[in-house]
């Protein structure tokens, strides 16, 4: 499965306070309703902590979430 | 409603008190197991306490009430007021109001009546709108239109507040907190019966976590006072944490239904693992899923306190190990 990559992802000078790393851009695995995507998102490289920007969530998520929920 | 039960055992001597949902909002939303699940809880503590008459004074609980428990007389409680009369205590405003029938009121002529007749008998004033009684428009509440699509709803609210100039007085809760949403001043016949502050027509709209929290302190007041009983809420964990908004966070919660409890698990979470993530300017940012939402909670620490910022949420689930 390819990789989808979000232009709203690309968020900077966010660290992981457990693990003082900074963010890099990596797949993640999203799940809703039964469907799976992998989407490039900035996470944690030692813990794997992503963080979902607010843009994202409530734009293309939450238009994927409803399509989803009309399906 | 203290002071309207009160008043209903001061006059009527015994009467008990039920405080349960009639599952209008799971019949709008097409819930049907739910319904049938609720309607059974419902006829079962009616028979337990010997099938009583039931008073309401929620317009769509009678209707709700009324197809659930067959067999059981529901009566308004504006029908019943009328028989007594106005409480002692009520007040008679000064200006003009106009009345406003909720959705659930249209076909019942009976509680339209016993409504204006109310006011007619405490002398207060009134007009009607253009639309009104079986012709009466939605406060955008109405079929859970507000939450499934809340742009319409908003727009069906502020249509419906701003077709009166006078301030609206209505008898139900959710037509008075949503006009008052939309910056009308409108009161609840309650407001007038049972008053408690002098401007209650502009008093604000009490938002989800608020509403929902009332609820809870109404129930502990009642157990603990009246009945003397100690259904004391025990604090959830998550209820401990200190915590204040930003105006922008209230707004964006309000707008996002995100509850103060959501934001509290969210941070509990963050004093117990230490996860969270920090950016360069001081913006923490975490993460939470207490059920099937995920909860994004941005805010400050004070010492122990958090003071949130802004707060976002999907249901799409991160897999691998997110808090
Ligand atoms: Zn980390």
């Amino acid at each position: 499965m390819s990789v989808i990559k979000v232009p709203e992802a690309d968020v900077s000078g966010w660290k992981c306070a457990a693990c003082g790393e900074e963010l890099v851009s990596m797949p993640v695995e999203l799940e809703y309703l039964e469907s799976l995507f992998t989407v490039e998102l900035p996470a944690c490289p030692a813990c794997r902590f992503v963080l979902i920007p607010e843009e994202l969530a409530l734009g293309k998520m939450h238009q994927v979430e409803q399509l989803l929920e009309d399906k | 409603m203290e002071a309207a039960y009160a008043d209903l055992r001061a006059r009527l001597g015994d009467v008990g008190l039920m405080l349960q949902c009639c599952g209008a909002p799971a019949h709008w939303a097409g819930r049907r197991e739910k319904i049938g699940e609720l309607a059974g809880t419902l006829n079962q503590r009616w028979r337990e306490l010997g099938e009583p008459r039931i008073i309401a004074a929620c317009p769509s609980c009678v209707s709700m009430l009324r197809q659930e428990l067959a067999g059981a007389e529901i009566v308004s409680h504006w029908t019943v007021l009328r028989e007594l009369g106005p409480p002692e205590g009520a007040v008679t405003p000064q200006e003009v109001l106009a009345v406003n029938d909720p959705c659930a009121a249209r076909d019942d002529r009976m509680v339209q009546e016993d409504f204006r007749a109310m006011l007619k008998m405490m002398g207060v004033s009134f007009v009607e709108p253009e639309l009104s009684g079986d012709l009466t428009q939605c406060c955008g509440y109405g079929g859970l239109l507000n939450e499934a699509n809340p742009e319409l709803g908003k727009r069906v609210s502020e249509l419906r507040a701003g077709a009166v100039n006078e301030d609206w007085v209505t008898y139900c809760v959710m037509c008075r907190d949503l006009f008052a949403k939309s910056g009308k001043r409108a009161l609840h016949l309650y407001d007038l019966l049972y008053p408690r502050s002098d401007e209650a027509a502009s008093r604000p709209a009490p938002g989800y976590s608020a509403r929902r929290e009332n609820r809870v302190r109404l129930r502990e007041g009642l157990l603990r006072e009246l009945w003397r009983e100690s259904g004391e809420h025990v604090a959830e964990p998550h209820e401990t944490v200190a915590v204040t908004f930003s105006d922008k966070a209230l707004e964006a919660m309000e707008t996002r239904r995100i509850l103060k409890s959501d934001v509290q698990k969210v941070l509990m979470q963050v004093r117990e693992t230490g996860r969270y993530l920090v950016n360069d300017d001081g913006r923490r940012l975490a993460s939470f899923r207490p059920a099937v939402v995920t909860y994004w909670v941005e805010f400050e620490q004070d010492g122990e306190a958090f003071v949130v910022q802004n707060a976002w949420s999907h249901r799409m689930c991160i897999k691998g190990g997110q808090p």
